[in-house]
């Protein structure tokens, strides 16, 4: 998903573009196609007509009822620090917060970056995407990262979904396997069985590293995964109900459609 | 809404896992972004933040500094008991993010019966020899950004991830010196005393 923010337009006039329906193809590690609503943004000098240009992107989210990802170059900032000189234009940037706020759009941060536009001496971060909660949910690993401005004023920014392996991941131990009911005598089963080999005072470091890797395996055949569980037991309180408005349940069953 | 909201706390663990992300970071005039090149400037910051000075520290001997009393000094070096190294555990917080082992205090205090034995074998075995091996004394660093957007280490305050057993036997330390501070700081400093 590049997105060149720095093409020169006439800069009296907001410019939106919007692509309904767009499906992410192509993307191999998502097995599914997924419908969002991306709008390009070029806002323009003036707050009024950045004001009708809030109106028309909010009017056009509410109309395709689709997650959008708004992204370009708004000409506008948000806080005081995201300008060098931190006077902020206030009646502006109320109106982009209210504007941010009622499409319920959250931002992607810029990576190890303050600012996007640079003129003179003077810098501003007015680049910047935004994406509602769906769309944020269904990539949670995309980040904002900015690139050389070359010869325009604003920065290129990428939003990109880093596939990164940062190698081999430690054990941590999940507090809430201790709720299960077969914690402890699982755990000591484990433990006399594989740890008996190592006698000696420093022993436990060794100890707890083959647990470590024990009770790996056994989250995943015990334990087990967390939501599917919880889908399994909501599937089968709906089944006791809609069985209960057919015909009276037993006492067991009752008591297991109250979970 | 009902008590869980695993929809709201799903949302803030993703923007979490974002802002925490490093995808790019300034170090020594360059410009890292390749995942390779991120570690490798990670660990060449830190083990020169974290090395031991090369300058010879200063000593102060002759001073006439307070000391502790014969019977204390021996009270404080009277055997480990089992019930201190329980206190100890029992004083520790089961939630705090755990060392490089993974392990946290919510797992030592319930499944104390099966490992307390091994435990008093270690740390009674590091107050005699006053050695720990490399698998307690290693840490985790973690980074946390100071501010929004960070763009350079100066911009992360490392703090270190200590394991468990490390953090038994400091606690083990710092009760038993509780009880002869008194005898060794001044007056006039007794504000870092507590209950004074």
């Amino acid at each position: 998903m590049a997105t060149p923010l720095h093409k020169k337009r006439p800069r009296n006039q907001s410019r939106v573009t919007a692509t309904p329906h767009y499906t992410r193809e192509g993307a191999t590690h998502i097995p599914y196609s997924f419908n969002c609503m991306i709008v390009g943004v070029y806002a323009a000098s003036s707050v009024k007509e950045r004001d009708d240009l809030w109106e028309e992107i909010t009017t056009l989210k509410f109309a395709f009822e689709l997650p959008p990802v708004v992204l370009g170059d708004f000409n506008e900032t948000l806080h005081a620090h995201e300008k060098s000189s931190g006077h902020l234009n206030l009646s502006g940037s109320t109106s982009f917060h209210k504007f941010i706020s009622n499409c319920e759009l959250v931002e992607f941060n810029l990576q190890g970056h303050r600012f996007t536009w640079f003129r003179g001496d003077s810098m501003n971060c007015i680049d910047r995407a935004f994406a509602s909660l769906d769309f944020q949910l269904q990539f949670p690993s995309l980040s904002l990262c900015r690139y050389p401005r070359g010869m325009s004023d604003h920065c290129q920014l990428l939003l990109q979904s880093p596939e990164v392996d940062w190698g081999w991941k430690p054990f941590r131990f999940i507090n809430c396997w201790l709720s299960h009911p077969s914690f402890l005598t699982d755990f000591e089963a484990l433990w006399s069985d594989s740890c008996k080999e190592f006698p000696g005072e420093f022993s436990l470091i060794k100890k707890l590293r083959i647990m470590g890797k024990k009770l790996r395996q056994w989250n995943k055949s015990i334990f087990g995964d967390q939501n599917i569980k919880l889908v399994d037991i909501q599937n089968s309180i709906t089944t006791l109900k809609n069985l209960s408005e057919v015909c009276p349940l037993f006492e067991t069953e009752k008591k297991s459609s109250k979970g | 809404m009902g008590d869980k909201n695993p929809h709201f706390f799903h949302i803030s663990a993703s923007l979490r896992k974002g802002r925490n992300y490093i995808s790019k970071i300034e170090h020594n005039g360059s410009h890292l972004v390749s995942s390779n090149d991120i570690k490798e400037g990670t660990v060449n910051f830190f083990s020169s933040l974290f090395r031991k000075p090369t300058c010879k520290r200063i000593e102060m001997r002759g001073l006439g500094f307070s000391k502790i009393s014969e019977a204390k000094s021996i009270w404080l070096e009277r055997p480990l008991s089992m019930e201190e190294v329980k206190q100890a555990v029992w004083d520790c917080d089961g939630s705090k993010a755990p060392g490089p082992d993974g392990f946290t205090f919510s797992f030592y205090k319930k499944v104390w019966n099966i490992i307390s034995l091994d435990v008093f074998m270690l740390v009674k075995s590091f107050f005699k020899t006053s050695k720990l091996t490399k698998g307690i004394s290693s840490f985790f660093v973690t980074l946390i950004p100071k501010s929004k957007g960070p763009s350079r280490f100066s911009h992360f305050h490392p703090i270190s991830l200590i394991h468990e057993l490390y953090k038994i036997v400091a606690k083990l330390l710092s009760i038993k010196l509780r009880h002869v501070l008194t005898d060794v700081i001044s007056v006039n400093q007794s504000i870092f005393i507590a209950g004074c």
